[in-house]
């Protein structure tokens, strides 16, 4: 994908900024998460997979992948939820399968 | 004729069978007896008696069309002496029954809205209306709440989901309203209620079903809670949902009849049908396991429009539940139960294409084995409110035909041999206008007894006073005069397309406040027009005085044009409202649930919109890309050559952009979390012309900084 990605750190981190004000980042934050997710970082693609692993720590809760964890990160900041919160907004009620009768006509 | 399984099967767990079917006796014989009269004195009012046949046939078709509508007579006369007696006795309304104490900890009930391509901000405004009249109650822990999504287009898929979020939002942190979407909406509605009833309907006793532009008071869902608790025989209680919310004057003025006829109407369907009663498909509250056991629904046999998935599903689980022994209960009396109505004549008219498909369909079940007698009749009145459509149109025609004839053919005084004296062809005018008024009050007898009712039981306030209230009967009695004949012919060529083998597209239904345009009323409406015309035209010149008997059919068919954008406008119906016309209860003294559900919707609508919709916003938006993708269950990994796939539609994603991608393509992209989060992330990452064919409804709308940007 190298070939299709922003290059050049400036570039980059103006994009990264703008990510996460989208998300609704205020200017310092998405300053400092931008710069940290740019550091080495030659190409987009690098950039937001850094990203992406810094979302992942900071998730509000463990379990799954690092994209899945990265996203419960940003919607948990997105929607203003503590960690407790998302859990609740996330939870399903438990399966309890039972089948319907024949449904069949002739 | 389809069986359908389960016939006999579970405890006869009801009585009431015998009064029932003395009283559907007792309604025939009342509808037939007159129906035969009125037959017979039209053949003494046709004045060509050499047509035999013809006169025959006009007859058939009358006492027909007087036994349709002698039906709503007598509904409506048993409805009004249930109503008065009520009233006599001051019995209070069923909602007041005596409150039980809090049902034990298993009766839990689930209030379920399925959604098809919704406006997703509506019916959550309707369901936070619901959640927190019920929390009101104090029994809000008894009762969950779900969201049972059919839509398959890709922007109704995430809208629903942000505002689902944004309900959540607004809710308490441990609100149990659940959002679920379908895969696959096989069996449309009925099949999403028993997919929910498969997944999670063993965990409940019941289940209250809701539209999606339905709101319940708390207090009514306690009361239906309660009263099936307090009757353990009984399978299902339909509310009378009262029409609230319009404002187009088309819409207003259904409003109006709704509030001011409908209950007298509906007690009288409760009288007639007693436990085995209607089920509206909504506003309902249905015990789950007899459900689950008796109503699971047979494809019918067979193509066209007759065969494939039972359509109108709620008059088919109805009867399905009382044949199984359970009673189904209509309480017409019951308040907090309210819907909305279509806001136009053509979006009533498109409604009615499905349902007159789906109520056609029920002539494959009439006689289906073990069906309790009303049920039957539920099944035939259905019919018959499309049929008599075509009945009505076909006795135009004869009687038509009869004038032709009358006119080009010369009488025939003596129509059989050997005769002495002539036979002449005599026309009795006042016979005629005699059967016309007699048939005049049988069609608007039951709106003089909802008037004499609403006077009785001093609830005339409630529509603006007494004489508000009558000038509204009378001009709402004018337009569905005018508005009669064109539903008429419509459902007719609705049930010539049945019966030719059409099949209906199921598509969302219409809500809120719509306008008709001309143009849509021209394509509607010219055929009618045009055939007014050339018929009108004809017979004018044929039979001047038969053109008159005509004239209001015809009239009512050339000005529908005119009429149908007029009274599609939200204008004249707020002018009428300023004026005190067409005023429900429900205006008058909104009750609590409908204050909440109209704070909610002046929240919503104040609240900033995100810069992107739909699956736009899905790939794009940071957080709506991670709600979407929170929400997708997790998958085993695919197979290499899935795998392969999803990389080539990531691929023709960044090369194409959205505009490149199908509407199932979009839907591929949103069911498998991998592929979007991939997408998102790549799309960030892009450079140049193709970073803006995603990222360009962004430019200018990166926002100021704010914590949380979804609205809430």
């Amino acid at each position: 994908m190298m070939p299709l990605d922003l290059s050049g750190s400036d570039v980059i981190r103006a994009r990264l900024t703008t990510y996460l004000e989208v998300l609704g980042m205020d200017a310092a934050a998405s300053g400092t998460w931008a710069g940290r997710a740019c550091e080495d970082a030659a190409y987009g693609g690098q950039a937001f997979a850094r990203l992406q692993e810094l979302m992942a720590a900071e998730a509000p809760s463990a379990g799954g992948d690092e994209a899945g964890r990265a996203a419960r990160f940003r919607l948990a900041f997105w929607m203003g939820l503590s960690g407790a919160d998302l859990t609740a907004l996330l939870e399903e009620p438990p399966l309890c399968r039972q089948s319907m009768a024949p449904e069949r006509g002739r | 004729m389809p069986a359908i399984d389960g016939a006999g099967a579970g405890p006869m767990t009801s009585g009431a069978s015998w009064p029932a079917f003395w009283r559907s006796l007792l309604l025939a014989v009342l509808v037939a007896i007159p129906s035969f009269v009125a037959s017979e004195f039209l053949l003494e009012v046709l004045p060509q008696p050499g047509y035999h046949v013809l006169n025959i046939a006009l007859a058939v078709v009358f006492g027909l069309l007087f036994g349709w509508i002698s039906i709503g007579l007598w509904i409506s006369v048993a409805g009004a002496c249930v109503a008065f007696g009520r009233w006599w006795r001051r019995k209070p309304a069923s909602a007041a029954v005596i409150p039980l104490a809090p049902p034990p900890a298993e009766a839990r009930t689930a209030i379920v809205m399925p959604v098809f391509r919704e406006d997703p901000v509506r019916v959550c405004a309707g369901l936070e209306a619901t959640y927190r009249s019920v929390a009101e109650t104090g029994r809000l822990a008894a009762f969950d709440f779900y969201i049972l999504s059919d839509s398959n287009d890709a922007d109704a898929w995430v809208e629903e989901e942000v505002a689902w979020a944004a309900l959540r939002r607004r809710l308490p942190a441990q609100a149990r309203v659940f959002y679920r979407r379908r895969r696959s909406n096989i069996k449309r509605k009925s099949g999403n209620i028993a997919d929910f009833c498969r997944r999670w309907g063993a965990a409940y006793r019941y289940m209250v079903i809701l539209d999606a532009d339905s709101v319940m008071a708390g207090s009514t869902l306690v009361s239906l809670v309660d009263a099936m608790e307090r009757s353990p025989t009984t399978g299902l209680i339909q509310t009378l949902p009262a029409a609230v919310g319009q404002n187009t004057l088309f819409g207003r003025i259904q409003q109006f009849s709704n509030r001011l006829y409908g209950p007298v109407f509906a007690a009288g369907l409760e009288f007639w049908h007693m436990n085995a009663g209607h089920y509206w498909g909504h506003n309902a509250i249905i015990r789950i396991a007899p459900f689950v056991r008796h109503c699971a629904l047979p494809r019918l046999p067979g193509r066209g429009a007759f065969g494939g998935e039972i359509m109108s599903h709620d008059f088919v689980e109805a009867a399905l539940l009382r044949r199984a022994g359970w009673d189904v209960r209509l309480m017409s009396d019951l308040p907090g139960s309210y819907e909305e109505t279509p806001p136009t004549l053509l979006d009533e008219l498109k409604r009615d294409r499905r349902w007159a498909q789906g109520n056609l369909q029920h002539t494959r079940l009439v006689f289906a084995r073990g069906l309790a007698i009303p049920h039957r009749v539920v099944f035939l009145s259905g019919i018959m409110s499309y049929m008599s459509s075509l009945l009505w149109l076909l006795l135009l025609v004869l009687s038509s035909v009869e004038v032709v004839l009358g006119a080009l053919i010369p009488p025939r005084y003596f129509p059989h041999p050997h005769m002495l004296f002539p036979v002449w062809p005599v026309w009795h005018p006042h016979w005629a206008l005699m059967l016309f008024w007699f048939t005049l009050a049988v069609l608007f007898v039951p709106k003089v007894l909802a008037v004499l009712l609403a006077f009785v039981n001093q609830r005339t306030r409630g529509f603006g006073g007494a004489a508000r209230m009558l000038a509204g009967v009378v001009l709402e009695s004018v337009l569905s005069a005018l508005l009669a004949p064109v539903r008429m012919l419509f459902h007719t060529a609705f049930v010539v397309s049945v019966l030719i083998g059409r099949k209906t597209q199921w598509g969302p239904q219409a809500r809120g406040d719509m306008s008709t345009s001309w143009r849509q009323a021209l394509r509607y409406h010219t055929g009618g027009t045009v055939l007014a015309l050339v018929w009108g035209g004809a017979m004018y010149a044929l039979n001047p005085g038969y053109f008159w008997w005509l004239a209001p059919v015809m009239g009512a068919w050339v000005v529908a044009i005119p009429v149908s954008v007029w009274i599609s406008r939200v204008g004249p119906g707020l002018r009428a409202r300023a004026m005190g016309l067409f005023l429900t209860p429900e205006e008058i003294t909104p009750p609590g649930v409908l204050r909440i559900l109209a704070r909610a919707q002046r929240e919503c609508a104040s609240r900033p919109r995100l810069p992107l919709r739909g699956f736009l916003a899905a790939v794009v938006d940071p957080g709506v890309n991670a709600l979407h993708c929170a929400l997708l269950r997790e998958r085993p990994a695919p197979s290499e050559g899935i795998a392969l796939a999803r990389q080539q539609l990531v691929l023709n994603a960044l090369k194409g952009g959205p505009q490149a991608l199908g509407a199932r393509e979009r839907l591929r992209i949103l069911m498998d979390r991998d592929t979007l989060m991939l997408l998102h992330e790549r799309i960030w990452a892009l450079k140049g012309p193709r970073a803006r064919f995603w990222l360009g409804g962004l430019e200018g709308a990166v926002p100021a900084p704010s914590p949380v940007r979804i609205p809430m």
